[in-house]
């Protein structure tokens, strides 16, 4: 019996080292660092565009040994009729395995978001792999997104991680959603396909995310540009950071450009329903510095009436911004993607069960209130 | 302390319990019941939970009359020989079900997840004789095993979800209470495949020191497991939403996956937390292979289990390799749910009445 | 497992020989002088290092005695002042009467002319001669049928050095020697209690050697002690030639890479532990003594831990656990990573990783086991060497050849400084011997890594730990306290609580005494501290 056990064990162990089904050494592997999806005219249905770092320039970069020289990364198109297939055809042209575990951005084309089917596709490939990180950042493309990926940017020529790091200092501008995969896909499934996605355009050789598309019923239906993009932030209450400009009045009768740096915001909501309209009432607490006045006024800021009259310049603008941005999905898409049937869903249940199953047709005509109140707390270094 | 009674402790049967019933479970656990109840998933698990824990507690007030018998041996005692067999065949064959459905869930789940191409033949024999190699030292070193894994278990799947706290929506559990009550009870009948290993209590008895303060025990390790079945699904959900949860297959590695750790030196962690989650899939296996294992050992008088366990792998490989696909997989073992309403619900109370019957008899037979 | 099985059973028979060779009796000294001498010249004949000196004594040197003694293992002083002196000229100014010397010049001779400190009396010739080989002295008296044993030990030996093996930065310089009865006293110096014992017996039909058990009496756990002396009684070997011998030959589990007794030079770690109830088993001719019985947490333990303050105590203990699990897992981890799982590493170090591996021609297990494999040669070749080139032959090898791997890409960077930090980290574990069981397990992690990835680890951790839990050193769990879980021994694991918190003796000794300190919380110092601040110091 002892001596069976024994036979068996080893010819497991044995059987195991045949074995190593995965093993595939790293240096075998093309690490993906960008994806692009466009659709394609042809048989196929999709050009789908892979961008990874020549690693051989890796070493040559950090200093090490004479690494090999090229380009300092390769990218590959490939047609396929599904992103999937495209994806295990590639390997007949390349002498590496993808991974694509350390994807840091997919583009999708912007005729990918036009058509409702691939679009839908599109996002199920992505839901369902294993490897793909749902941190990854998902962008529209203004054009193709074979174009974007096609390039060699000066900054970093590696555009995943050209991408990642924009998202990095977003809390400086506010201009276009931060938003990862995760948060796309979710607010997709929640709303059942409304969502909006950043935008990303090439310059000549550089790269820039700025406002963003929406997508209404798993379709593009309209774009953000940078100053609606804000508004739309601060309707969700995402606004953390950014600037804007107010004008502001002088004593003398002339005006002033003031840019005010957003440092913090806090949002607090509330749904009334008043003689069968539902209101809608977002206060807004906003935190921030002066950095630019006039040189000429050095002194005057100390006082003040001035610091107030600013708050409420400032509380003028951001009201805009906001109504602006209202305007565009209450009168033009008619699409609720600024969380106000989910804040009703939430906290006013009865109310929900009432407009919830003709909310498409009821947001249009939600009043919505937004009260902005400006605290400047800070205004640099002169009174 | 030189013991080797092979008897463990009250703790020992707190951990034992709690690693049991934390198995392959608890990776879908947080879409079933944010399916079948929405934003109340976390009062659902802990009704769900407390329903268990009433359910483990029969089992256990039963199997505490019979403090030096398993299942076999008082089952027989109180409804007659030829029903006991039959009853013991059957709680074998719920113990090999369990144990091979959590090895093919693990398999389907690693093979997803860290292992593409290896077959997933290989990643259940392999699991399978490491659990043979324990189950056949006996309870002792399982619970000993499930002691030592316990921390490594728990600790890292609390601290991972740390980072996300600035994430999480807590509106997301909003409406609260909003559910009819048909819903509420789908969703407690939901959890109950989460809680299933305390069967295991059937058999265990005999060698648990300290027998009547097991009450102590199940509850402790109910509520450890109710509680930290909470916090997964917390942040889950938390994170989220009950919409986005329910539409996933295993939605705490899919929200691992979202999780961004700063400055930490892995970077999926969802292979990390794959990792631990072999810890208490293989407690779980173990502790099933055991209890069928003593069970059948007991059901044909063997001296020893030992001789059992080998050939028993076997049967679980096959048992684990008949369903096809993972949707199969899933829908066997909403059929195995059957199986279990069975043992913990209707089998305890038939016993109960049993015993109750018996107990007259005795006192009559006393007057006589 | 057949093959040990039967090796095993040819064991057991060659025992029950052994046992009927015992029922010999061994002869009593005789009255006739002559006899008991030719019986020694015999049994040691051909040894040309045992010295027989014959001397007369008494008014008429009508008494003839005869010292035996082994030269070199006896202090020559001693026998020339205190016995040979004595004998032949001091007693003579002695003036007991001649009819008392008559009637008993044994007595007297035994009582009043050797002035040697420790002599004792037997009458078995064989015990006579391992007496004599052990560097005692025999005095064979003409007429009487007993002989004195005086005890003349005194060879050259090491004097007490520092142990090298564990060094500390604060605690004692002193580490045992080759010597039993030094090491015995060195013990004495830390615990002056009666209740210390020191029992000795001898093992080896051939070797004879002294083994002494150190327990105290009042603490220890009898069911222990009685069960280490019937293990020790059973060993049947020619020769103990050092402790490892008997802790192989009374381990619980021979299959087992860990060390279920622990060893140390260090005089002070044997007090602690059987100041905690354990038992400490020390041996002639071996420096290092064993402890037992022991855990894995014991082996985390230095005895410096208890000398410094709690929290950086507790700082190196969290440390040595790390490194431990570095030792064990981190070429297993490189490879699972690199080879299966990339996507855990960091973006930028995969890409760096991947391009360092460029051209390195071998698969990353194929790299880590060349470059572990030199390292293991590195390390040997070391020991081997005198020092000062041993640790030349670390730096320059280690160096060199780290550098001229990676510049011949035969591996790449990264691994070596795996290997590095593992071989460090190795070192680091206190217990010699529980790195060196970290370091072939090592192997075995890196091989389930390479077939199976992160999995394989996992598997092979929860083979491990299996073998830990069932492991015993004595009966006692060797994972204890973390299993069967008490926490006031957890506080001397992972971390090393504050002193003020051992109150007890090690719960899991089960020892008699499980008091180690009177109760004196914090708390009553603050309010003596507090009162005293208040002037309300009780007068």
């Amino acid at each position: 019996m002892k001596k069976i056990k024994v036979y068996v064990l080893l010819l497991l162990i044995l059987s195991l080292l045949t074995g190593c089904w995965d093993k595939v050494e790293i240096e075998d592997r093309a690490f993906v660092m960008a994806i692009g999806i466009d659709t394609s005219n042809q048989a196929k249905n999709y050009i789908v565009t892979f961008q990874f770092p020549n690693v051989k320039q890796v070493t040559s970069a950090a200093g090490g040994g004479g690494g090999g020289g090229g380009q300092p990364n390769f990218s590959i198109s490939e047609v396929g009729d599904t992103v999937f297939s495209a994806s295990r055809h590639i390997s007949t042209r390349l002498d590496k395995r993808l991974f694509l575990g350390h994807t840091k951005a997919v583009i999708l084309g912007k005729d990918v978001v036009s058509d409702r089917n691939k679009f839908l596709e599109v996002l199920d490939t992505l839901d369902r792999s294993y490897e793909l990180s749902r941190k990854l950042r998902l962008l529209v493309a203004d054009g193709k997104a074979q174009d974007i990926l096609l390039k060699n940017y000066k900054f970093d020529p590696d555009i995943g991680v050209y991408i990642d790091d924009i998202f990095k200092q977003y809390n400086r501008t506010s201009i276009f959603p931060n938003l990862d995969y995760n948060k796309i896909t979710k607010s997709l499934h929640d709303t059942n396909g409304n969502a909006i996605i950043p935008v990303i355009s090439s310059g000549k050789d550089e790269l820039k995310i700025a406002g963003s598309a929406i997508i209404k019923n798993y379709k593009l239906a309209g774009w953000l540009s940078d100053g609606e993009n804000m508004g739309y932030m601060w309707l969700m209450g995402f606004v953390k950071g950014g600037d804007i400009t107010f004008n502001m009045p002088t004593t003398d009768g002339k005006e002033v450009k003031v840019p005010f740096n957003i440092t913090n915001t806090v949002m607090k909501r509330q749904v009334i329903e008043q003689n069968g309209k539902i209101i809608y009432k977002i206060k807004y607490d906003v935190e921030g510095e002066v950095t630019e006045y006039s040189f000429q006024k050095h002194g005057e800021m100390f006082e003040t009436n001035v610091l107030g009259t600013m708050e409420k310049k400032a509380d003028k603008v951001i009201e805009k911004m906001i109504n602006d941005s209202l305007k565009k999905f209450q009168k033009d898409l008619k699409v609720d993607m600024i969380g106000i049937g989910d804040y009703i869903q939430k906290y006013k249940p009865a109310l929900w069960s009432k407009v919830g199953p003709e909310w498409e047709k009821k947001f249009p005509d939600v009043v919505v209130e937004p009260v902005v109140s400006t605290h400047i707390r800070r205004i640099g270094l002169f009174k | 302390m030189i013991k080797n009674n092979d008897k463990i402790s009250e703790n020992q049967t707190t951990i034992l319990l709690f690693t049991t019933m934390l198995g392959a479970g608890i990776l879908s656990l947080s879409a079933d019941v944010a399916k079948a109840a929405g934003p109340n998933a976390l009062i659902v698990i802990l009704l769900g939970g407390i329903l268990a824990l009433i359910l483990a507690r029969f089992i256990g007030y039963i199997a505490s009359k019979f403090p030096t018998e398993t299942f076999v041996e008082y089952s027989a005692k109180l409804m007659t020989k030829p029903v006991s067999v039959i009853l013991s065949i059957f709680l074998v064959a719920y113990f090999l079900i369990f144990c091979s459905l959590n090895l093919r869930i693990f398999a389907e789940v690693t093979k997803s997840y860290l292992l593409n191409s290896t077959p997933v033949e290989v990643i259940m024999i392999t699991m399978l004789f490491t659990s043979g190699y324990i189950v056949r030292y006996g309870i002792e070193p399982i619970a000993r095993l499930s002691e030592i894994l316990f921390p490594i278990m728990v600790i890292p799947m609390m601290i991972i979800f740390l980072p996300t706290i600035t994430d999480l929506d807590l509106s997301n559990f909003l409406p609260i209470l909003r559910i009819s009550f048909l819903n509420l009870l789908k969703g407690i009948l939901s959890t109950t495949y989460s809680f299933i290993g305390f069967e295991i209590l059937y058999v265990i008895f005999p060698y648990i020191q300290m027998g009547t303060k097991f009450k102590k025990s199940i509850n402790i390790s109910f509520f450890s497991i109710i509680f930290f079945y909470i916090y997964v699904t917390f942040y889950t959900i938390g994170i989220f939403g009950y919409k986005e949860t329910s539409v996933q297959l295993w939605p705490l590695l899919t929200v691992i996956k979202s999780i961004n750790f700063p400055g930490f030196f892995i970077e999926n962690l969802e292979s990390l937390i794959m990792g631990i989650w072999t810890f208490a899939v293989f407690t779980s296996i173990s502790a099933f292979h055991y209890a069928a294992t003593l069970t059948l050992s007991k059901l044909i008088k063997a001296r020893e289990h030992t001789y059992l366990v080998i050939p028993l792998i076997p049967i679980i490989y096959f048992m684990a390799l008949i369903p096809d696909s993972i949707v199969e997989v899933y829908k066997y073992a909403s059929y195995a749910s059957i199986l279990t309403l069975f043992f913990v619900v209707i089998l305890p109370i038939l016993m109960f009445l049993a015993m109750k019957l018996r107990d007259k008899g005795m006192k009559n037979s006393e007057k006589n | 497992m057949g093959l040990f099985n039967k090796l095993f059973k040819n064991n057991k028979s060659n025992k029950n020989g052994n046992d009927e060779d015992k029922d010999v009796v061994s002869p009593k000294v005789k009255e006739n002088i002559e006899e008991n001498i030719k019986y020694i010249k015999d049994m040691l004949k051909d040894s040309d290092d045992i010295i027989y000196r014959e001397i007369w004594v008494g008014e008429e040197f009508q008494h003839k005695l005869e010292l035996v003694f082994v030269d070199g293992l006896v202090d020559k002083s001693i026998i020339n002042e205190h016995v040979m002196h004595s004998l032949m000229l001091d007693s003579r100014q002695a003036k007991p009467s001649i009819e008392e010397i008559k009637k008993n010049i044994y007595e007297v001779i035994k009582k009043a002319a050797i002035t040697g400190g420790d002599i004792k009396e037997i009458d078995d010739l064989d015990k006579c001669i391992t007496s004599i080989l052990s560097g005692d002295t025999a005095l064979f008296l003409d007429g009487h049928p007993k002989v004195v044993i005086i005890s003349s030990r005194g060879w050259q030996m090491r004097s007490v050095a520092p142990p090298e093996t564990e060094m500390v930065v604060r605690g004692a310089r002193e580490g045992f020697t080759e010597t039993l009865r030094v090491n015995t006293a060195l013990v004495r110096r830390w615990i002056r209690d009666p209740e210390l014992k020191i029992k000795q017996m001898q093992i080896g039909k051939r070797s004879k050697t002294d083994v002494a058990l150190l327990y105290i009496d009042d603490i220890v756990n009898k069911d222990l002690l009685s069960e280490i002396k019937e293990r020790l009684e059973q060993i049947d070997i020619d020769g103990v030639l050092e402790s490892g011998y008997i802790e192989q030959l009374i381990e619980e589990d021979w299959h087992s890479p860990f060390p279920q007794m622990l060893n140390t030079e260090r005089p002070d770690k044997v007090a602690a532990s059987v100041l905690e109830g354990r038992i400490a088993i020390l041996i002639d001719n071996s420096p290092f003594a064993l402890i037992i019985p022991t855990t894995l947490a014991t082996l985390f333990q230095s005895p410096e831990d208890y000398f410094e303050r709690w929290m950086i105590s507790s700082l190196l203990r969290i440390l040595r656990f790390t490194a431990a699990v570095i030792a064990l897992v981190g070429p297993s981890i490189y490879i699972a990573f690199t080879s299966y799982h990339p996507g855990m590493i960091p973006t930028k170090l995969a890409l760096y990783i991947a391009s360092t591996r460029q051209g390195v021609p071998f698969p990353a297990f194929m790299e880590a086991l060349i470059m572990e494999a030199t390292f293991e040669l590195l390390r040997e070749a070391g020991i081997r060497l005198p020092v000062p080139i041993g640790q030349t032959i670390g730096i320059v090898g280690g160096l060199i050849i780290g550098q001229a791997a990676v510049m011949a890409g035969i591996v790449s960077p990264l691994m070596v400084i795996v290997v590095a930090v593992t071989a460090v980290s190795s070192f680091s574990i206190p217990s010699y011997s529980a790195a060196i069981a970290f370091r072939l397990l090592r192997f075995a992690f890196m091989l389930f890594a390479a077939v199976l990835g992160l999995y394989g680890i996992m598997l092979c951790l929860i083979l491990m730990l299996t073998h830990l839990v069932v492991l015993k050193s004595f009966g006692l769990p060797y994972l204890s306290p973390f299993v069967e879980v008490n926490l006031s021994d957890l506080a001397d694991t992972l971390i090393r609580a504050p002193l003020m918190m051992f109150k007890k003796r090690p719960a899991i000794l089960d020892t008699q005494d499980k008091k180690r300190m009177k109760d004196l919380r914090p708390e009553e110092i603050e309010s003596m501290e507090i009162d005293r601040r208040n002037g309300n110091d009780k007068k």
